[in-house]
């Protein structure tokens, strides 16, 4: 397929190297077999994604989601496979704006007003607030 | 830019108040240091963190922020987007599309021109270039073995 037009870059790793253009489509170079981009389903607002893989995202709803390399593998192998998005649990009054992660247990986020803070999914993180 | 050492700034956040309490009726997540006679002044935009703990965030003018898990400290220089991969591999690119690296001490220009820069923990730097359509990715630091798309 011919270049998207990305508008964000996200790199967990020489082989976990994602996009999202202005209209929040989600590109994944297909790495390590081509330097090609295959879109995945659905729409995010702002991408990230860790050196193992894990994606994180803001949905177009607000919600702050992540995803699995093992998923993301699935469906770039099988298109038809419905991807699974995993909301991260967080207080209904912190709406994430940005989000950065580094792995399935790092992650950093600012809010919408501009405060920064760990996000820390019990669904898939480990707990490490001290 | 103003060049600033690791000891000024550990210096300087050895005055900044610590961590606030988290509270656990606000669910699973803890506010980072906050400076917030900083904080205050402009919200961030960007934030990017390191295995150690170090951060390197943005605000909504551009100023870049230095943080270590218990306060920010300013940076010179300013920004439109940054990343850190690790403590050594902290890059970003300004209003121009200029590239720099943070040397520990001082922002050096890099070649290359990029709306975006992006450094992953392994190492990995990837480039969006200015037209959105096209950029490459090499390991740091520079030259190494890498590709284009």
């Amino acid at each position: 397929m011919n270049a998207p037009k990305l508008v964000q870059l996200a790199v967990g790793s020489h082989n976990h190297v994602y996009g999202i253009t202005a209209t929040g489509e989600i590109y994944k170079l297909k790495r390590p077999e081509s330097t090609q981009w295959v879109r995945l389903k659905g729409a995010l607002k702002h991408i990230s994604v860790g050196q193992d893989g894990t994606v994180g995202g803001i949905g177009t709803d607000g919600v702050t989601y992540t995803r699995t390399d093992g998923d993301v593998a699935a469906e770039v192998n099988n298109p038809s496979t419905t991807p699974v998005w995993t909301p991260v649990d967080l207080p209904p009054t912190v709406q994430v704006v940005y989000v950065d992660i580094k792995d399935v247990s790092k992650a950093v986020f600012i809010d919408k007003f501009g405060s920064p803070a760990d996000a820390l999914p019990p669904s898939l993180f480990p707990k490490v607030i001290p | 830019m103003r060049a600033i050492s690791m000891a000024a700034l550990a210096a300087a956040a050895a005055f900044l108040p610590s961590l606030p309490a988290q509270d656990p009726a606000q669910g699973e997540y803890r506010a980072l240091g906050v400076n917030q006679s900083i904080l205050r002044q402009t919200p961030l935009t960007f934030v990017s963190t390191t295995p150690n703990g170090t951060m390197i965030a943005l605000d909504k003018l551009g100023n870049i922020l230095y943080g270590n898990g218990q306060a920010w400290q300013k940076l010179g220089g300013n920004l439109v987007q940054v990343s850190a991969g690790s403590e050594t591999e902290i890059w970003g690119v300004n209003a121009a599309h200029a590239v720099f690296r943070w040397t520990g001490s001082t922002w050096q220009t890099m070649p290359g021109s990029y709306q975006q820069v992006v450094v992953a923990e392994g190492g990995g730097l990837g480039g969006l270039n200015g037209q959105s359509l096209t950029g490459s990715l090499v390991g740091t630091p520079p030259p190494t073995h890498g590709f284009r798309w």
